[in-house]
């Protein structure tokens, strides 16, 4: 699997989806440098990554810029890549107020950005952040810039959420109850959603009571211009992106740790992926604890009359707590292994005793996955 | 520490505690591993799985005893511990323990 998508006629956009806290950023940056190593000018595009890794990767400083990741940081590594890795933090806000910029023009466009209800909701709202991902990457792609994009996708509640997110994105926005209800109230103040309109409806009396007639007609002006001028634009951007994502030049890996509920939204992700007909490149099974031998025997080791009983007792002890999570870890991979079958990739990376945060680390990552793609 | 300085500074929240969760224990005095560390040297062409989780464990210890140290020397809030319970899902028994940690951490720091 892993030799084929760095090569010139491979997937263009590699996502990595998953629970937070599998280590996806760790993975996005490892596939990302694998691609500059295969030759290919590769961008990482993340979310929120740990500091550290922010900073070996350079982009800490550079905030939301598009950031070339020095080539001495491989050179410090005893590598030469071919290729080149950018990396880039997404800026939600930025991205939004650019997808706004698209559709709206003129008096409009001027109108939402200066809506205070917009200003808010353009960093705020539950799932733009995923939207926005999506965007940027549709952006990345069709400037051409960029033989590889690789996406570590936000840290959602469910790893599918990703997926469905420009859905429910306009949804939200466009069927939310609040717009429902109160929509005949907003048409009504179209041309000016005056004290008249709110006091034509007991509910909105009240609200605006708490909140202030500015800010509700905020929120009508917002609505107006949505329904208006966005709306249409963003149902068809959508449409694109999702057609992007399924098509030949996107991949999809399920990141997950050999934990209960990330495997758990591993699978699921996966039967979603494959139900949408979306590629999907394998799981990768992060931070797994080692598995040891059943037929091994410490006895020799720790009867041997030059060892301390006591520390004999607490060696025993240790290994048993260690064998046993090894063995959980074991049974969970099997379960991925057994509900996806045999011709679905599945590569461990081990729960290692040191941070990952450079690039020697991301190398280490890099180095199980060349080897479990090797083995497998 | 950061959500620290933020949650107080920048919205004006205020930080009862830091919890750090699945804090390995202290299993190994440091003579034994020092002991644990001659074993190992002894023989490493052939390293004994025994030794080998007994190295995981100090290691991982200690590397997270580095960033406990640091929560509580640059934190400004009592810090308090919950153990790792060696599992990937917790019974009944471990929750209760962990619920006894956080009670007993959060009636010292109040």
């Amino acid at each position: 699997m892993l030799e084929t998508i760095f090569k010139n006629n491979g997937p263009r956009i590699i996502a990595c989806c998953g629970s937070g806290g599998v280590g996806k950023t760790s993975i996005a940056a490892t596939l990302g440098i694998m691609g500059a190593l295969n030759g290919l000018k590769t961008i990482v595009l993340t979310i929120d990554p740990a500091k550290r890794l922010a900073d070996s990767l350079g982009i800490d400083s550079f905030k939301h810029e598009i950031h070339r990741v020095p080539h001495e940081k491989f050179l410090q590594n005893g590598l030469k890549p071919s290729g080149e890795i950018y990396a880039m933090m997404l800026d939600t806000k930025r991205t939004f107020d650019r997808l706004i910029s698209r559709y709206a023009s003129g008096n409009s466009q001027k109108k939402i950005f200066g809506n205070r209800y917009y200003q808010n909701l353009s960093s705020t709202l539950a799932g733009s952040e995923e939207y926005m991902a999506m965007e940027k990457l549709y952006e990345l792609y069709h400037e051409g810039d960029y033989d590889l994009i690789v996406l570590d996708t936000p840290p959602t509640m469910r790893a599918l959420d990703f997926l469905d997110t420009p859905k429910r994105l306009i949804d939200l926005l466009g069927h939310t109850y609040f717009w429902k209800f109160f929509r005949p109230y907003l048409y009504a103040g179209r041309f000016g959603f005056r004290l008249f309109t709110i006091m034509a409806s007991p509910v909105l009396k009240s609200m605006s009571q708490v909140t202030g007639t500015h800010a509700l007609e905020d929120i009508a002006e917002f609505f107006n211009l949505w329904d208006d001028v966005l709306f249409d634009g963003f149902r068809k951007r959508a449409g694109e992106v999702q057609k992007l994502l399924s098509s030949s030049e996107s991949l999809f890996f399920a990141v997950t740790s050999p934990k209960a509920r990330p495997i758990k939204e591993a699978l699921y992700l996966y039967e979603k992926l494959v139900e949408h007909h979306i590629a999907f490149g394998g799981f990768i099974i992060n931070k797994v604890n080692p598995s040891y031998d059943e037929s091994y025997s410490d006895s020799a080791l720790l009867n041997h009359p030059t060892i301390d009983k006591a520390l004999a007792e607490k060696l025993r002890k240790n290994f048993i707590k260690y064998k046993k999570l090894g063995g959980s870890d074991a049974s969970a991979i099997e379960k991925i292994k057994s509900k996806a079958g045999a011709n679905i990739w599945v590569s461990q990376i081990p729960l290692f005793d040191s941070d990952i945060y450079d690039i020697r680390g991301l190398l280490k990552i890099r180095d199980h996955l060349v080897n479990h793609a090797h083995n497998s | 520490l950061e959500f620290e300085r933020k949650a107080e500074n920048d919205l004006n929240m205020s930080v009862a505690a830091i919890i750090v969760n699945m804090v390995y224990p202290e299993i190994f005095n440091l003579n034994e591993v020092l002991a644990i560390e001659r074993m190992n040297h002894s023989k490493p062409e052939k390293k004994q799985p025994v030794i080998e989780a007994a190295q995981k464990q100090i290691v991982r210890r200690k590397l997270q005893q580095s960033y406990i140290h640091r929560l509580i020397t640059e934190g400004e809030h009592p810090v308090f511990q919950l153990p790792f319970y060696y599992t990937n899902d917790l019974d009944r028994a471990q929750i209760k323990d962990i619920a006894k940690h956080i009670s007993n951490g959060l009636f010292k720091t109040s």
